[in-house]
């Protein structure tokens, strides 16, 4: 689709988390996607108007929003991302709540079995890989029908590289509405 | 003579009947016999009136003993429906006083939960990076060492009087090389290993915090010991020597997290009782002639004295000071060993230790045993 591969987000208000798991996937999966890590999960929200994700790794509990209402947004821009989250609460209240609202992919806990992390990641990003292979022969064979116009596949072309860039209005603080 | 005869004879048969008596069938016999028969009449009819008289008070006293007896028989039932009022009052209290017990007990379990579940997951950030960083750094030293034994090989390839040479056996021996080689894996190890007891510690606490209120299931208690002893370590280990003696011991029906609760407390209170070193030993053992287990614990502690024993199950009473002993320990100990319908023992020598012992039936009555049923 583009020559970027999509990356991996990872999103910890705990800098040594994000470093450990940035570090850990460096050496497990060298030839891997590329990573990126946020401490804040609005900082990580902006990114995701930039570029595309493969995967986003959340923690849940952060100081400035807690990691359903984290992925929740991050849906919202980029959907087809799968959802993780990476949790020290082992509390199936959240967990229960976190697959309902947001379509979890996987729940890790803290603290995590490094070996785990990196399967169950590497499993994430294969899917990811299917599903968007899957996508893209759907929207292939729609446009061979003829049933897509030039603007529908320029506007899915843009989406792809920045995602929400077609969907979106910048406020005048720089603030982020959508326009459902 | 009866004075009355002799006053009658006088008036029938003159003043000196002794002298001179009428003739037989003279008026004056007759009179005379006619006034003794009526005294004799009279006299029967006083005695039948007497006698009448008798009669109606022996009724009458009889009746008064049956009041008598009535009242005194109500006055023993009343008598027993005091004591029997006083008897349910009593069991009331007892109710009362268990449920107030039990109401603490869930009051200080829910806010060791919070604090379990907060610290949890405070502690579970530190440990999972440090977990993974000591994992990674493993695999970067692993390759260091690869680097080191290359740089070697070098050296060794290298002419005996080259400089370059003799400067990397030098920085070798220098650094100790073959020292690092040995020790860095004992210190990632043993590192390792203190990170999974941390880890494990939390999860002990999170996993005792939320006892699940009441379930009876069939369990083996030795794990449940061995994991409290985990937890406790800590405050065990610096004044006390552990000594374990865990007798093989048949399934019991029971609720596990409660029963650690009460190992706890015990563990806990034998620490205490330590002043400076000694010994706790924990033994598990089976008591098949009654049915039951018993886990002991006896410490090497100050004791308790004897005005002191009767009290020691009573909530809030403490002999530590503010801040280190609320006093519940025991009584919600005693609550929990009651629920399953087992007993504890205590046995207390001042300055020489003390030994509890908790006694606990294998197979709780009906109603909880199907409680079991349904959980196994
Ligand atoms: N093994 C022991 N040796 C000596 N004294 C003991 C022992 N166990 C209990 N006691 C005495 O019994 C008292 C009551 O014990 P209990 O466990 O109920 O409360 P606590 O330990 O004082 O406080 P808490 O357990 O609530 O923190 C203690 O204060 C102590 O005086
Ligand atoms: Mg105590």
């Amino acid at each position: 689709m583009n020559n970027r591969p999509p990356r991996i987000l990872l999103v910890d208000d705990e800098p040594a988390v994000l470093s450990a798991l940035a570090r850990l996937l460096h050496r497990q999966l060298p030839a891997g996607p590329e990573v990126e890590t946020f401490t804040s999960p609005r900082a990580a929200l902006a990114r995701a108007w930039e570029v595309p994700f493969a995967l986003v790794v959340s923690d849940y509990r952060m100081a400035e929003m807690d990691g359903i209402a984290f992925l929740k947004e991050f849906a919202e821009i980029q959907p087809h991302a799968l959802r993780l989250m990476l949790s020290g609460a082992a509390d199936f209240d959240v967990l229960v709540s976190a697959v309902n609202a947001v379509g979890l992919h996987r729940y890790l806990i803290k603290p995590w079995d490094d070996e785990e992390v990196c399967s169950v990641l590497q499993g994430a990003y294969a899917e990811f890989g299917r599903q968007e292979a899957d996508r893209q022969l759907a929207l292939e064979r729609q446009r061979q029908l003829g049933q897509l116009s030039p603007e529908e596949i320029e506007r899915r072309r843009l989406e792809a590289e920045e995602p929400g860039i077609t969907r979106v209005n910048w406020g005048p603080d720089g603030a982020i509405h959508l326009d459902d | 003579m009866h004075p009355l005869l002799e006053r009658q004879i006088r008036r029938h048969l003159g003043e000196h009947p002794e002298t001179v008596l009428p003739p037989p069938g003279d008026a004056a016999w007759e009179h005379l016999f006619n006034a003794i028969g009526e005294s004799y009449e009279q006299l029967d009819r006083d005695l039948l009136l007497r006698e009448q008289a008798l009669n109606l008070t022996s009724e009458e006293l009889n009746r008064r003993n049956d009041d008598l007896r009535r009242e005194l028989a109500e006055r023993t039932e009343t008598e027993e429906a005091l004591q029997r009022e006083k008897g349910e009052q009593a069991a009331l209290i007892t109710r009362l006083e268990d449920a107030k017990r039990q109401l603490l007990y869930s009051e200080k379990m829910a806010s060791i939960g919070q604090l379990a579940a907060g610290v949890a997951h405070e502690i579970n950030n530190p440990v999972g990076f440090v977990q993974s960083n000591i994992n990674t750094l493993a695999g970067y030293v692993e390759d260091l060492f690869a680097l080191t034994d290359l740089l070697e090989e070098v050296a060794a390839g290298l002419p005996d009087d080259s400089p370059l040479g003799r400067k990397i056996r030098e920085s070798c021996e220098r650094y100790d090389l073959e020292f690092l080689r040995e020790d860095v894996p004992k210190l990632l190890s043993e590192s390792r290993d203190g990170v999974s007891r941390v880890r494990k510690i939390v999860q002990d606490l999170r996993d005792f915090s939320h006892p699940d209120e009441g379930k009876f299931a069939w369990i083996d208690l030795n794990p449940g010991i061995v994991s409290t002893l985990n937890i406790v370590n800590n405050e065990l280990k610096y004044k006390a020597e552990v000594i374990t003696e865990l007798g093989e011991l048949p399934l019991i029906e029971a609720n596990q997290n409660q029963l650690n609760q009460v190992f706890l407390n015990l563990l806990v209170n034998a620490a205490h009782a330590i002043k400076d070193k000694g010994v706790i030993n924990v033994a598990t053992r089976h008591l098949p002639e009654s049915g039951e287990v018993c886990i002991s614990i006896a410490d090497t502690g100050a004791g308790i004295p004897p005005e002191n024993l009767k009290r020691i199950f009573d909530p809030f009473f403490t002999t530590k000071p503010v801040g280190k002993g609320t006093g519940l320990g025991l009584s919600l100990s005693y609550g929990i060993v009651q629920k399953h319908h087992g007993r504890i023992e205590v046995d207390s020598q001042e300055r020489a230790g003390t030994l509890f012992q908790v006694f606990l039936p294998i197979h709780q009555p009906a109603a909880e045993a199907s409680a079991a049923g349904q959980q196994a």
